[in-house]
């Protein structure tokens, strides 16, 4: 119950700082966030920068290039890039702190969950795979690129079909389903 | 490809949140998300995450991404496409934090619909005529399709939401944001086109009973 009230409460609020284009009610929003976020406040911030600088940067500073050609608003660039750290500091905040399996219904929150594991486990999987290529390569070659492209999509497709089908019966034989 | 939170209005995402919805409840009734299917749905966006992983490597030391999207409408069909890589989205937005959480209904739209979609009816409308050239139109028409889409919806921004001519979200025009997303996206179709054919054409070969069946 909780995590479905903290979830709908950040749904209100991502939506209600799209619709304010107040600079100062952004940055207040912010610094309430960071406050009560203060326990994660560095781990927060470190992730949101990482995640929002390389789309920021790219519009603030196509923006500021347009400005040599024509007049621009340069407090868009602080609306713009404050909006866009704070959805993004919000989102993570939330989304970490809340069990999201719990709030979604039941058969969407099966699905997310095991999608999220079959994910997991292909992207290990796939890396490994990149990895072990990579370095039995002592330069890059397209045709070996292509082979091993060809052998890694065999293998993901064969584990494709044999994994949804082990799954199913797991989940049949511990009485996931009622039908 | 993905556009982050942010970068698009009120008045965009919600129609797109609706229109995703929409379609999520056709999906269900097509590919019938029931105990047979609920795990193979799992592990085929599993399958879709890996495809969009693969790295293009490009002349130059630069890549770009595959997205996968026509390779699985081939072999699967345009629904259950569709509902693996909007699966895709919805993990990477609320779990991994990639991608945005208001920008979840126009990113569904754009990769997992119009990509599936598109690539899907393509091949079936040119493959009687020349099934490798049918393929490969199907990847990049699909990845291209979806970047028109990013375009407009980004170029539109200024637009419909804006005071006296000031922006509030994404600042630039249709004009900018088809040169800077639309012309990177012919080149990396045709990376896309090409990696599409050598693909289907290999897991044909080795998983006929699959294709076969339909």
């Amino acid at each position: 119950m909780r995590d479905r009230v903290y979830f709908y409460l950040y749904l209100c609020l991502i939506i209600l700082f799209t619709l304010i284009h107040n600079i100062y009610f952004l940055a207040i929003s912010l610094a309430i966030a960071f406050m009560l976020s203060r326990r994660d406040l560095r781990y927060l911030i470190k992730k949101s920068l990482f995640s929002v600088l390389f789309f920021s940067l790219i519009v603030s500073l196509s923006y500021l290039l347009m400005g040599l050609f024509k007049e621009i608003d340069y407090s868009f660039l602080a609306l713009f890039n404050l909006r866009v750290f704070l959805l993004t500091y919000i989102s993570f905040w939330v989304l970490e702190n809340i069990n999201i399996f719990k709030v979604l219904p039941k058969n969407v929150a099966a699905l997310v969950a095991l999608s999220f594991s079959q994910i997991y486990q292909f992207r290990n999987s796939f890396l490994d795979f990149w990895m072990g290529v990579n370095s039995r390569w002592s330069r890059f070659g397209y045709i070996k690129w292509i082979k091993s492209l060809k052998a890694m999509s065999f293998y993901f497709l064969n584990k494709t079909l044999h994994n949804g089908q082990e799954i199913s019966m797991g989940m049949k034989s511990r009485g996931f389903f009622d039908d | 490809m993905h556009i982050p939170d942010g970068f698009i209005s009120p008045i965009t995402y919600i129609p797109a949140y609706a229109a995703s919805a929409c379609l999520w409840s056709i999906a269900s009734k097509k590919v019938e998300i029931d105990s047979q299917n609920l795990s193979f749905l799992a592990t085929l966006s599993a399958l879709s995450f890996v495809f969009m992983m693969i790295a293009i490597p490009l002349p130059g030391g630069t890549s770009a991404h595959l997205s996968g999207i026509a390779l699985l409408a081939l072999i699967f069909g345009p629904w259950l496409s569709f509902v693996a890589a909007s699966l895709v989205l919805v993990v990477e937005a609320l779990i991994f934090g990639e991608g945005g959480i208001t920008t979840l209904g126009i990113n569904i739209l754009a990769i997992a619909f119009i990509g599936s979609f598109s690539s899907y009816y393509v091949y079936k409308v040119l493959k009687k005529r020349n099934e490798t050239l049918a393929i490969f139109l199907a990847g990049w028409v699909g990845v291209n399709l979806s970047a028109i889409f990013i375009a407009l919806i980004l170029g539109i921004q200024p637009i419909i939401a804006s005071i006296e001519g000031k922006p509030l979200f994404f600042p630039f025009d249709i004009k900018t944001t088809t040169l800077a997303i639309v012309i990177p996206h012919l080149l990396i179709g045709l990376a896309e086109g090409a990696v599409t054919v050598i693909l289907y054409r290999f897991l044909k070969k080795n998983f006929k009973a699959m294709f076969d069946e339909g």
